[in-house]
Formats: C-alpha cells, sequence, structure tokens
C-alpha cells in the first residue's frame, strides 16, 4: 500500500478519476498513491493522453449545429416491404395497360377461310321471302310474321313492292 | 446542450425536433469535421429513424448517437476521395493542424469500429457528451460497474491505437 490507497483500489476507482465522477477526498487520496506509485501513474497517464487525443475532435455548438440542420430535407422512404409492394403494383398496372392497348389496336386474329371451300353467298333477306320457322311447341301467329315481312321488305323499296305483288296477286296501291 | 441520454420522455416522440437533430449533427460533426458530410450524416441518420419509428426503440437518443457513430464510421472507411478541409466555424484552423487532425480523426474512427457496440457507446457518451456512469448504465440497461468496465477496455484499446500519433494543438 502506498499512501492511503492500494494499487486495487485505484485500479476499481480508475474508471472514476478518468470520468471525473470521483470525491474530492478520493481525487486527493488517489493522486498521492500516483506520486509515489510509477505503475498507476504511468497507467493512469497513458489513459489521460488518451482521453486528451480523443477531445481533440471537436464539434461545433447547438447553435452552429441547428443553423446547419434546420432546413436539412429528410427523405421519406417507404419502408422496404412497402416500396416492393408498391413496385410490384405498378408493373402489374403497366402490364394490364399494354394488354389492353395490345388488344384494341392490333387487327383481329380471326383466320380467314382457305380459298377452296366456297364461301355461300348471303341471301339477301328482301329477295328470298323467309319462311316462318316452324316451331311444334309455340305457333307463331300469322299476324307476327306479317310484320316481319314488312319490316324486312318495306313497301318504299322495288322488292318489297314485287314482294306484296305476289303474295296479293295484285299491284300495291301507291301511297 | 446535449440531450440527455435517460431522457424517457423523448422516447415518445416520433419525430425528431430540432434539438435532437442537431444533436445528431453534432456527433457527425465531430467525427467528420465537414458540415457537408455532417449533414449527409444527419439526414440518413433522421431517415433511418423514420423508417423504424414503427419499431420499439426504448430510448431515442442512445439509438440516434449510435446509429450515428456508425454512420460516420461507415463513411470515414469508404471515403475513398480526399476529405475536404474543415470549416469549422468555431475553430480557425490552418491547414497543417487540418492535416493531422484529420488522421486523428481516422484513427480515432478505426480504433472507435474495433470496439464493441457497448464499449463504443459508453465511451462516446462519457468522453463526448459528458454523460455519467449512472446515466448511462440506466441507459443501456446496465450495471454501473459494467459501464465502467466497458470504459476503461475501450480506453485502453483506443490507447493502442493512438500511443505513436503526436499531439495535436488546434
Amino acid at each position: 500500500m502506498i499512501g492511503k490507497m492500494d494499487c486495487s483500489t485505484v485500479a476499481k476507482l480508475m474508471a472514476d478519476y478518468l470520468g471525473d465522477e470521483l470525491t474530492a477526498e478520493q481525487r486527493e487520496a488517489l493522486i498521492m498513491h500516483l506520486a509515489a506509485c510509477t505503475v498507476c501513474e504511468a497507467e493512469v497517464r497513458t489513459l489521460q493522453r488518451t482521453i486528451e487525443q480523443m477531445k481533440q475532435l471537436e464539434t461545433v455548438s447547438m447553435t452552429n449545429a441547428m443553423a446547419h440542420t434546420r432546413n436539412l430535407a429528410i427523405v421519406r422512404r417507404r419502408p422496404l416491404v412497402q416500396r416492393m409492394f408498391l413496385a410490384s403494383l405498378k408493373a402489374a398496372a403497366v402490364l394490364a395497360f399494354g394488354v389492353l392497348v395490345g388488344r384494341y389496336t392490333t387487327p383481329s386474329a380471326a383466320p380467314a377461310p382457305p380459298s377452296s371451300i366456297p364461301v355461300p353467298a348471303p341471301v339477301s333477306a328482301s329477295i328470298a321471302p323467309q319462311q316462318p320457322e316452324e316451331h311444334d311447341d309455340m305457333p307463331i301467329h300469322p299476324d307476327w310474321i306479317n310484320l316481319a315481312r314488312k319490316q324486312v321488305a318495306p313497301r318504299s323499296s322495288f322488292a318489297g313492292r314485287l314482294m306484296l305483288i305476289a303474295e296479293s296477286g295484285k299491284p300495291a296501291s301507291a301511297g | 446542450m446535449p440531450v440527455a441520454v435517460g431522457d424517457t420522455s423523448m422516447a415518445n416522440v416520433m419525430e425528431p425536433d430540432e434539438a435532437a437533430t442537431a444533436q445528431v449533427y453534432r456527433w457527425a460533426y465531430r467525427f467528420l469535421q465537414n458540415h457537408h458530410d455532417a449533414q449527409d450524416a444527419t439526414q440518413e441518420v433522421l431517415t433511418r429513424w423514420i423508417q423504424r419509428r414503427a419499431l420499439v426503440v426504448e430510448n431515442r437518443t442512445a439509438w440516434l448517437r449510435r446509429t450515428t457513430i456508425n454512420c460516420c464510421i461507415d463513411a470515414i472507411r469508404a471515403r475513398s476521395r480526399p476529405a475536404p478541409q474543415p470549416d469549422a466555424p468555431d475553430n480557425v484552423v490552418v491547414p497543417a493542424a487540418a492535416a493531422a487532425q484529420r488522421e486523428l480523426r481516422e484513427r480515432i474512427a478505426t480504433s472507435l469500429a474495433s470496439l464493441s457496440d457497448q464499449q463504443r457507446t459508453v465511451v462516446v457518451a462519457k468522453l463526448y457528451d459528458r454523460e455519467t456512469f449512472a446515466s448511462i448504465a440506466a441507459a443501456m440497461n446496465l450495471s454501473v460497474s459494467t459501464v465502467k468496465t466497458h470504459y476503461l477496455r475501450a480506453l485502453r484499446a483506443m490507447r493502442g491505437a493512438l500511443k505513436d500519433f503526436a499531439e495535436v494543438r488546434i
């Protein structure tokens, strides 16, 4: 033991001494020990020098820091999962838009009938009068059939007049 | 004015206020010694905070300090270009001293990076923020003796990294 403290006590109090948290009495006793013990003195001195070196990295005052951070724009990035979800949503939207545009802008891709097969000419309803379809279960009233014929071949057309003449056996009255 | 580590009222505040933002800036500037880099680091730290604010953070100040130190260490490590000259408004730094200070800063950052996360937090809180061991222990949920042990081990590790460095006077 050197002075009021031994080396083990100094080792226990070294952190408090370097951190400036010793009482005045403890500090005085430790300094007395350091004055007499070269081992403890070297340990404390080198650690104090390290502290001094680290404290050489000074910083700005709080007022200055506030001035430099007052207009700091924080990039509010969304979380990664949310960003991935939004990205996939955008990709799906773009894909759907592309499919719709492609469907409505490209010509019809229906296959043309082969030229070897004769295509039947469409039968004109005005020339070939339609026969009423036979329904065994639901008979159709003749007035409905006549009305349909008049709608298909109106009187104003030449074919319609011919059809009416053929049905009635006399020329249709004009007007 | 440093933000107290044990200030639990700040843990309920979701957005870092002006004082907390300035404190992050001061931490960043201490290691980076450059306003532009300090602003970048501050922005990065606050962005990370906003991203993680949904998570439970017991002590916002401790989280901000630890994240700031890690950001600064990453920035110093990743910096391949020559560091810009320090432009501290509080001190007039001559170029020769600035170069020495830059080397010191890089050495400190390297040695801090070699420490454990707890050691790094304790030494920064004690040396730079002048926290007491009791407040640091309360913030880190450690015993006071454990915090003191971390402090001494961190200082001894950094002593080895800085022992051959010439003392710089600013």
